[in-house]
């Protein structure tokens, strides 16, 4: 006989709740209203001194017992996966959590992760300014950091960064699972962020002299990306306590946060589908966090 | 708010208590028993839930509950689901017509119907849907008319869940004629003992009967039995039907789903494309009850509450269809029987307690903030 429901513990700690709140601050702060297509063409760098300066990249690693769980990391992806600005934070985080010369490091870090067509690697933003390269991640890791060695391009999610390389990081079974969840909350983020831009719109756009969202056949396309949103999480957080479980955790996580995304774009009628409204940008973000999931996890 | 916790001694109490007095026969050979022996069963249930403290854990104990919270109410229900207990009679008073009581009755209503309530000596039905007010219910036309030191009832009303069995009845009526709707209703506790009442059952498509339509011709209602203001109905109906959330109802649901899932994935083992869907559902099914934790953690966040149980009867009761679909396409032999009277018997289940077509839009509208 599995638990009871009521003995099943997913909430965050402190640390998690605190960092969610102020890294959602900052992202919203730096993306300051503006669409993705304009962000990709800023120069972030502040942004990411910024980031920087508060400690955010370091908030994944642990010092003895003090340091953020994974369900800590679990709010902060999603409050990050809010915005999917292109900034390394999530990988920095993961890499310092799970390799002491990455933690020692000053900078962003990065890894390479399996491509989902069996050859090379992707890795997550490989042209940032200064960012370095860890080969490996798990308990006790210690290769030296390297330099991002890319091949080329990956257009697949531009809010990523993606470069081509030959060789993939080794992952612990460990950090491998953490980083999966993570992209998962990351991709919970991203989905929460379509249909609150659904929302937003189904109350503004008129048609037949009223807003759209007053259409039940509207409603229900939304109340379905809420049902879809929160049992993505849920999924996530399932995911996250009980490894044995993640696979098929994800899996259903990354296919409800895409459902999401498909009421979202459909809500937003022909705006939806223009590169330049910008609804792809997340939908891209969700896609690529779901093959690099799937990519590392066993 | 709930001031005690339910210790893990409360626990293995419970567990022991439910291996011990749940019925053989009701655990076993439920499907062979008679109607009649089915609902004196449920009767004695409430019987023995009251004798041993278990019938109301999270009213207060000044009304005669034991003032726990949802999460042990939760645990409460899914253990007695595990154990295949009989499911109370008299649970409409205890889920509606107490909180209700307690929330908007007189200091003497309450003293005269709560300990009925909780000794589950009086069953309750609930009078709220119509032939012609489903899912707009505000538009109810039974007729309470106002006469000398009380009213007189008539009208129909449907989907009666222990009509035939009850004492009384928590009746949403029209009151006021004249006055603007939402205004014009109020809720009643009718004596079901009276003559002028008729109530026939209604057969479902599975072939059970759960449910009785039930006829009023001029029935008195002393003005005393009414709970709330006159003209009130429609407001305290409301917070009787949002109080609640389903927490209980969805791990319950969930028991049984985990039940008809285990038997899906072997009815689905030999044949790799229907597995492969199962599997989904088996996925989909423990993310109910995932999403059940994860809502009593939140409980004391009233938006995230709200936003994590607010669609619990679409989830459950959208998969549990997917589930029996999913059986009968298995044409497993050795099931034939039980798909086919599950997959009918669960179609009600996304029209009851509000379509899930009307759940959905309270979700656009209450959760998500659309204009009506």
């Amino acid at each position: 006989m599995s638990s009871s429901v009521t003995t099943i513990s997913t909430a965050p700690g402190e640390l998690g709740t605190e960092a969610a709140a102020a890294i959602r601050a900052i992202a919203r702060k730096i993306a300051n209203g503006r669409t993705s297509t304009t962000i990709l063409e800023d120069d972030l760098s502040a942004s990411w001194t910024a980031l920087e300066a508060g400690g955010w990249d370091c908030v994944g690693i642990r010092d003895g017992a003090d340091g953020a769980s994974l369900l800590d990391l679990v709010v902060i992806g999603q409050a990050w996966g809010e915005y999917c600005l292109p900034l390394p934070l999530i990988p920095t985080v993961l890499v310092k959590r799970w390799s002491a010369p990455a933690a020692e490091h000053d900078g962003p870090v990065t890894f390479a992760v399996p491509h989902a067509s069996g050859q090379g690697a992707l890795v997550p933003f490989a042209a940032a300014p200064g960012i370095r390269l860890c080969t490996e991640l798990g308990e006790g890791a210690d290769s030296p950091l390297v330099d991002v060695d890319a091949t080329g391009e990956d257009d697949l999610a531009a809010t990523l960064g993606l470069g081509r390389t030959a060789e993939v990081s080794k992952l612990s079974a460990e950090a491998a699972h953490e980083c999966a969840v993570v992209w998962g909350a990351e991709a919970v983020g991203a989905a929460r962020r379509l249909l609150d831009e659904g929302v937003a719109y189904a109350k503004v756009r008129e048609q037949f002299g009223t807003p759209i969202g007053s259409f039940q056949a509207v409603k229900h396309q939304l109340a379905d990306g809420h049902i879809l949103t929160e049992q993505a999480e849920t999924a996530v957080l399932w995911a996250a306590t009980s490894p044995a479980d993640a696979r098929r955790a994800l899996r259903y996580a990354f296919r409800a946060c895409r459902g999401v995304a498909e009421r979202s774009i459909q809500v937003h009628g022909g705006v939806g589908f223009t590169w330049e409204w910008g609804l792809h940008f997340y939908l891209r973000h969700i896609m690529a966090l779901d093959e690099a999931a799937t990519a590392v996890l066993p | 708010m709930s001031t005690a916790t339910a210790g893990p001694e409360f626990w293995s109490e419970v567990a022991a208590w439910l291996a011990r007095e749940v019925p053989e026969r009701w655990r076993t050979a439920r499907a062979t028993l008679t109607p009649q022996e089915v609902t004196e069963i449920r009767r004695d249930w409430d019987r023995k839930l009251f004798a041993a403290g278990y019938s109301m854990l999270t009213m207060a104990p000044e009304f005669g509950g034991r003032g726990f919270g949802l999460a042990d109410e939760v645990r409460f229900g899914e253990l007695c689901a595990r154990a295949h207990a009989p499911d109370s009679l008299a649970r409409v008073g205890k889920i509606l017509t107490a909180p209700a009581l307690i929330a908007h009755g007189t200091d003497a209503q309450r003293a005269r119907f709560l300990p009925r309530i909780v000794s589950g000596e009086d069953v309750w039905c609930q009078g709220f849907s119509e032939p012609g007010s489903g899912s707009d219910l505000a538009s109810v036309t039974c007729e309470a008319r106002k006469v000398d030191g009380g009213y007189r009832v008539s009208g129909q009303k449907v989907w009666t869940s222990f009509a035939e069995d009850s004492h009384r009845c928590l009746m949403l009526v029209r009151t006021d004629p004249g006055a603007r709707r939402y205004q014009n209703l109020s809720l009643l506790l009718l004596d079901m003992s009276q003559p002028g009442i008729t109530v026939s059952t209604l057969k479902q498509i599975s072939g059970s009967r759960h449910f009785a339509e039930v006829y009023f011709d001029d029935v008195f209602v002393a003005e005393e039995d009414r709970l709330g203001a006159q003209g009130e109905g429609w407001r305290v109906a409301m917070t009787i039907l949002t109080a609640e959330r389903g927490g209980v109802e969805t791990v319950t649901r969930y028991v049984d789903m985990r039940a008809d899932i285990d038997k899906l994935l072997g009815c689905c083992v030999a044949h790799t494309p229907l597995l492969a869907q199962a599997e989904d559902l088996d996925v989909e099914t423990e993310l109910v009850r995932r999403q059940v934790a994860k809502a009593i953690e939140r409980e004391h966040d009233d938006e995230a509450f709200n936003r994590a149980t607010c669609f619990l009867k679409v989830l459950w009761s959208d998969l549990w269809q997917k589930i029996t679909a999913l059986g009968l396409d298995s044409g497993c032999p050795a099931h034939r029987d039980h798909w086919n009277y599950s997959y009918l018997e669960v179609k009600g289940t996304t029209i009851y307690s509000g379509t899930n077509q009307i759940q959905r839009n309270i979700i656009a509208e209450r959760v998500l903030g659309l204009p009506k």
